[in-house]
């Protein structure tokens, strides 16, 4: 842990306003994000585009801010899960790559507040949002991370519960000063909190996907327990909307669960519900978890589901499971047994 | 959507046990007990939700809240006086209280639409299990023991006597067997909700007779 403030993770603004603050000209925060996103030093000694004395007074304020992982299990299939140690506790990352692509799966919270029925992570509870830094230092800390083509942010957490983290993680990875990911390299995942997802729409260019998991709103909160205040018919209403003016792509994952949202009335209410939006579906494969009281749906039906939709005019795929052995899969990322218990009193 | 907000006038604002309040206004809206309501000090500001603690047919609209120093909303609720003028939506949401069989558990705040529920007469075959530390943080109380009677259960994780059930409002879930057919309700941090679903679900109660709102 560093016990100085970190560089790593300040937007360009910030760099160039303790800049400003530190009497130099503002173009020297400038040099600053090349040297922490572009360069990719390793140490402030290493930008020595900045002058001496400069330097040592950033070593002396700031510390560069990088951790690197202090565990991976690695997979048959390639995917690795890293640890990473963030808000004096941990949380994971699955660098997960293809033939075309290798993407990070990274986390936005330890643990995570909205409880969904499904999800492992929800498990332990809320520990901490994670800062910026602790964003995109599982990024810049992955040893594959010079490798990566896209990153998405479907780790543990809620990223749009930690917003302004998210927003200002997502500016430093896709500007052209900061890390330089094409916002279509990148893919933001959230159950759909408003007013939050005005604001990432606002503030972002990156892509969006909803975890949707059933199309009736009765069905939907028994799994999703934020269907209850931020109903599913508000959030696509919002998406038909913003989608007239907003180009980037859509696309919801759904999570197939044997007997519970994968019949042909569900899918006939899918079709229903996201008609007049253009958006993919992603069939997700479950893998349970300890004392779920769900099954995931078997291949058949996840095929039946996915040509149902197709034909009724949904793209729709079905994602294959990655990291399956490592518990890197959707849904399966939880730190608990690294992790002191919650102490709240109920 | 950010909720639209209207102006409302605060009429009192009441400690409820140390580091909660309740906060009243005159009510001149219809809202089903378990509903929530966005509310910000500014017309435009930032909302929090809240749900409503107070009886669907009354005079006055209330929401209960913890002081949270750091927060950005809590310590302004907190500073406001009767005739001071906040912002609220209209009231929204699905965790209805409805008549009939029911259990409602409850941690810190999440007492709040149970309270509303209770005020509005649906306490007929419910029954309140709340959590707390000790028994000054069990909010509501005093308007919930006589309306509940002997259905309602304080589990006290540190304290005892009073009538409280000692140990975590989990322990008393995994100490007793629950009718599988009836709706829970629950509502408060998520730690607790996850904790007490998985609790029911194991013993036996169908996932799809568990509502859950989680307060963050």
């Amino acid at each position: 842990m560093h016990s100085l403030p970190p560089l790593f993770g300040k937007t360009l603004s910030e760099l160039r306003q303790l800049a400003t603050e530190w009497d130099q000209k503002p173009f020297v925060g400038t040099q600053i994000a090349h040297g922490l996103y572009q360069r990719r030093v390793s140490s402030i000694s290493e930008m020595t585009d900045l002058s001496l004395p400069l330097r040592e007074r950033l070593a002396s304020e700031f510390s560069l801010g990088l951790t690197p992982s202090n565990k991976v299990d690695a997979s048959v299939d390639g995917t690795k899960k890293y640890l990473f140690p963030a808000a004096g506790r941990f949380v994971e990352a699955a660098y997960i790559p293809d033939v075309d692509r290798k993407t990070l799966c990274l986390s936005s919270q330890v643990g995570c507040k909205m409880g969904c029925l499904f999800c492992m992570t929800g498990k332990q509870g809320f520990q901490a949002h994670l800062s910026v830094n602790e964003i995109l230092n599982q990024v810049r800390s992955l040893p594959e991370g010079s490798e990566l083509t896209n990153v998405v942010y479907m780790g543990m957490g809620e990223p749009l519960d930690n917003l302004e983290n998210t927003l200002k993680s997502l500016e430093i990875l896709t500007a052209e000063w900061g890390m330089g990911f094409g916002v279509q390299r990148v893919t933001v995942s959230s159950i759909g909190l408003m007013p939050a997802l005005e604001t990432f729409f606002a503030r972002s260019r990156v892509r969006f996907a909803l975890s949707l998991h059933n199309p009736f709103e009765d069905e939907r909160r028994q799994l999703l327990p934020i269907q209850n205040v931020h109903a599913l018919s508000d959030i696509l209403a919002f998406l038909r909307t913003i989608q007239k003016t907003d180009g980037r792509r859509l696309s919801i994952e759904y999570i197939a669960f044997a007997g519970v949202n994968d019949t042909p009335r569900h899918v006939k209410e899918l079709v229903r519900i996201l008609h007049g939006i253009k958006i993919r579906v992603n069939l997700i494969r479950f893998h349970p978890i300890p004392g779920t009281p769900l099954a995931g749906s078997d291949e058949a039906a996840l095929v039946k589901m996915r040509d149902a939709l197709n034909e009724k005019g949904v793209p729709t795929t079905i994602r294959r499971s990655r990291g399956q052995d490592i518990y890197a899969a959707c849904g399966l990322l939880s730190t608990k047994a690294l992790l002191k218990p919650v102490a709240e009193d109920f | 959507m950010a909720q639209p907000l209207r102006p409302v006038d605060v009429t009192r604002l009441e400690p409820s046990g140390p580091d909660a309040w309740t906060l009243y206004w005159k009510r001149d809206f219809d809202f089903r007990p378990g509903q929530v309501v966005a509310l910000s000090i500014f017309p435009q500001g930032q909302q929090r939700l809240y749900s409503l603690a107070s009886a669907s047919g009354g005079e006055e609209a209330s929401v209960l809240f913890n002081l949270a120093p750091d927060g950005w909303l809590t310590p302004q609720l907190q500073a406001v006086r009767p005739g001071h003028r906040i912002y609220a939506s209209n009231p929204f949401g699905s965790f209805i209280g409805l008549p009939g069989p029911a259990v409602w558990v409850a941690n810190g705040t999440g007492v709040a639409p149970f309270l509303s529920m209770a005020l509005s007469g649906l306490t007929e075959e419910k029954i309140l299990i709340q959590g707390a530390r000790v028994r000054n943080q069990f909010y509501g109380q005093e308007v919930l023991a006589p309306l509940l009677g002997d259905q309602y259960f304080r589990c006290a994780s540190a304290d005892t006597g009073d009538g409280l059930q000692p140990g975590r409002l989990t322990a008393f879930l995994e100490s007793r067997s629950w009718p599988a057919d009836r709706p829970f309700y629950l509502c408060g941090s998520a730690s607790m909700i996850v904790e007490a679903r998985d609790i029911l679900i194991r013993r036996g109660v169908p996932f799809k007779n568990i509502l859950s709102e989680v307060y963050f």
